[in-house]
């Protein structure tokens, strides 16, 4: 599903070379929960971005779903990353401004071919499959964290991506809520064989996945 | 999408109030400046009704003549202009283009109280001014034994209280003193860039004080001043004056450069407003978005190409138009309905001016968020969300 081949990021400035990614090679299969762990400022967020087509790498190739994505234009980048790509936020990133389900819309937005009714109605499901459908007329700063990190769940899903990628979903909840959002994630790998990558502080969280990546320095060590 | 922009801008009306308040102060101004001036341009292009080219104004000064001596050294002053070689026709009036115009005079038609326009002329203002006449002929010094006053209408007065039937013929009360229709005249104006006016022409009911002097040689401006200058004292009182002597076509440039000089004015203040506008506009817009940089990011990682951001902020800034100049809009359609503008302009420029600034505003707005927007199209999505 997801395959890198020696993948490098290195940031260049005038004096310095730094080295965030070195030679990765990992592949994930289709429908597999991956959690990627390791110290802060190792690459993992790099790693994540580089997955989600949000940045480029220096070297090497990204295959996702059998489609060589490196030297896709931004257009058409967009549009693999609204219908492939589904992304959960540590700080949950809702627009304050809109309500809940109008939040939950957005990737739809940018999908050609799509009524308003149409948008509405899967908007609904994805809220219900979160236990959000009495919240839908809300505005983010009603919610609790927990609450809000379920609206971004609902939003990721809403599209129907392969993928789901998390940068550290449960890092701004309490243990409870971190538990009830981990469990949405793993039911919705189980149930929609989502592919899910995930990048966790959390070793507890990490043991619920299938497969735990290690990160060292930019380099895989397990 | 329209729906989404709405709803954005909506959301945000607290944040937006001051750029809702500038449009809608710039909406209005502008339409003012338009509605109020665009009549008057286009007047420019509407024929004066009459001939001033070859036309010369005299005008004595009678004021340290005794009162019954005024009447004689008049018709004196009047003769001994037609006797200059280079006059053609002279005409007594005390009604002179781009300087005096007529007064306002009630008229009672079928019991109907109008107003309209007094022009108080001779028998042979006609032929000085070139006056077209619709119908009818113009009064001659035998119409002026009969009871009633002849009076020669405006074709546009004609039209407004005659209607369809022919005003030839008809007796209207002028104050007290009956008068009859004998011709109906083109429409005048009193300068290029004044409205036409319904009016009517009767014979000088005073002594004439001023003279028109039809002359082909009004361009030979020392010749025909000198030669005025030498009639008017060859009248032999020492006490005549005279206080104009010079070309219809003079008058009218210097009654212009009053008319230049408020339009400069005008224009002058209304570009500075709109590149206050503009410099404010566009700094709101980069202030904004630069607060709106993590949303950026989050469109783009959800799937919005760069083109549909650039459209997205484009989009809200029409959407912010839109409800800044609505109440505007709504106002200036008001009082173009209750005519409140008359005569100043009518309902064809005031439509006419509403869409003009409505459109310069959008073009304004778009042109505001335009480098912006595309700013925004540039950010790297996992940096810009990131940036709260």
């Amino acid at each position: 599903m997801i395959k890198l081949t020696e993948i490098e990021k290195i940031y260049r400035t005038t004096t310095i070379e730094t080295t965030a990614l070195n030679k990765i090679n990992i592949n994930i299969d289709k429908g597999e929960f991956v959690a990627i762990m390791g110290p802060s400022g190792c690459g993992k967020s790099t790693l994540l971005n580089i997955i989600g087509l949000l940045d480029t790498p220096t070297g090497g190739t990204i295959n996702i779903d059998n489609q060589a994505v490196t030297s896709l234009s931004r257009k058409k980048l967009a549009v693999f990353r609204n219908l492939k790509l589904g992304f959960i936020f540590q700080s949950y990133h809702l627009i304050n401004d809109l309500s809940v389900i109008d939040n939950v819309e957005l990737p739809l937005l940018y999908r050609s071919g799509i009524s308003g009714a149409e948008r509405r109605k899967r908007a609904l499901e994805a809220l219900g499959k979160v236990g959000l459908s009495a919240r839908t007329k809300h505005y983010p700063n009603q919610l609790s964290g927990g609450q809000r990190q379920r609206v971004a769940i609902a939003r990721a899903i809403i599209g129907n991506p392969e993928i789901l990628l998390a940068d550290e979903p449960t890092g701004n909840l309490d243990s409870a809520m971190g538990e009830e959002v981990m469990n949405l994630m793993l039911n919705l790998n189980k149930t929609d064989g989502t592919t899910i990558v995930m990048v966790t502080h959390d070793a507890q969280m990490a043991k619920k996945t299938q497969r735990i990546i290690h990160f060292f320095d930019g380099q895989q060590v397990s | 999408m329209i729906l989404h922009l709405f709803k954005m801008i909506l959301n945000r009306k607290k944040t937006y109030f001051f750029l809702f308040l500038q449009l809608f102060v710039a909406f209005m101004a502008m339409f003012l400046v338009m509605g109020l001036n665009m009549k008057k341009f286009s007047n420019y292009f509407q024929p004066l009704g009459y001939t001033y080219e070859d036309v010369w104004l005299v005008e004595p000064d009678f004021q340290n003549v005794p009162e019954d001596k005024k009447a004689e050294y008049s018709s004196l002053i009047l003769d001994k202009l037609r006797a200059i070689k280079e006059v053609e026709v002279v005409s007594a009036a005390q009604v002179i283009p781009f300087q005096q115009w007529g007064s306002e005079e009630k008229i009672t038609y079928k019991k109907q109280v109008i107003t309209a326009l007094k022009f108080e002329v001779d028998e042979h203002y006609q032929d000085v001014m070139g006056i077209g006449l619709v119908e009818g002929r113009w009064f001659t010094a035998k119409d002026y034994v009969l009871n009633s006053i002849p009076v020669v209408i405006s074709r546009d007065l004609a039209e407004r209280d005659f209607k369809n039937e022919s005003a030839l013929g008809k007796t209207i009360l002028i104050g007290d003193k009956t008068a009859q229709i004998i011709g109906v005249s083109e429409a005048v104006r009193e300068n290029s860039s004044a409205n036409l006016n319904p009016g009517f022409f009767m014979p000088l009911q005073t002594a004439a004080g001023k003279y028109l002097l039809k002359s082909e040689n009004t361009e030979n401006f020392q010749l025909l001043e000198d030669k005025v200058r030498k009639s008017v004292t060859s009248v032999g009182a020492a006490d005549i004056r005279i206080k104009q002597n010079i070309s219809l076509g003079l008058i009218k440039k210097y009654a212009h450069k009053t008319d230049y000089i408020q339009l400069s004015i005008t224009f002058v203040v209304f570009v500075f407003l709109l590149i206050n506008v503009f410099l404010g506009i566009s700094g709101m817009f980069s202030y904004n978005l630069s607060k709106r940089k993590a949303e950026v990011g989050l469109r783009v990682i959800l799937g919005a190409s760069p083109g549909q951001i650039l459209m997205q902020f484009l989009g809200e800034s029409m959407v912010l138009t839109t409800l800044g100049i609505l109440p505007g809009v709504l106002i200036a359609v008001q009082m173009l309905i209750m005519q409140y503008f008359e005569p100043y302009t009518n309902e064809y420029y005031g439509i006419l001016s509403i869409m003009c600034s409505a459109m310069f505003l959008y073009l304004l707005m778009l042109s505001c968020a335009f480098y912006p927007s595309l700013k925004a199209t540039r950010l790297n999505p996992s940096d810009a969300l990131h940036e709260e």
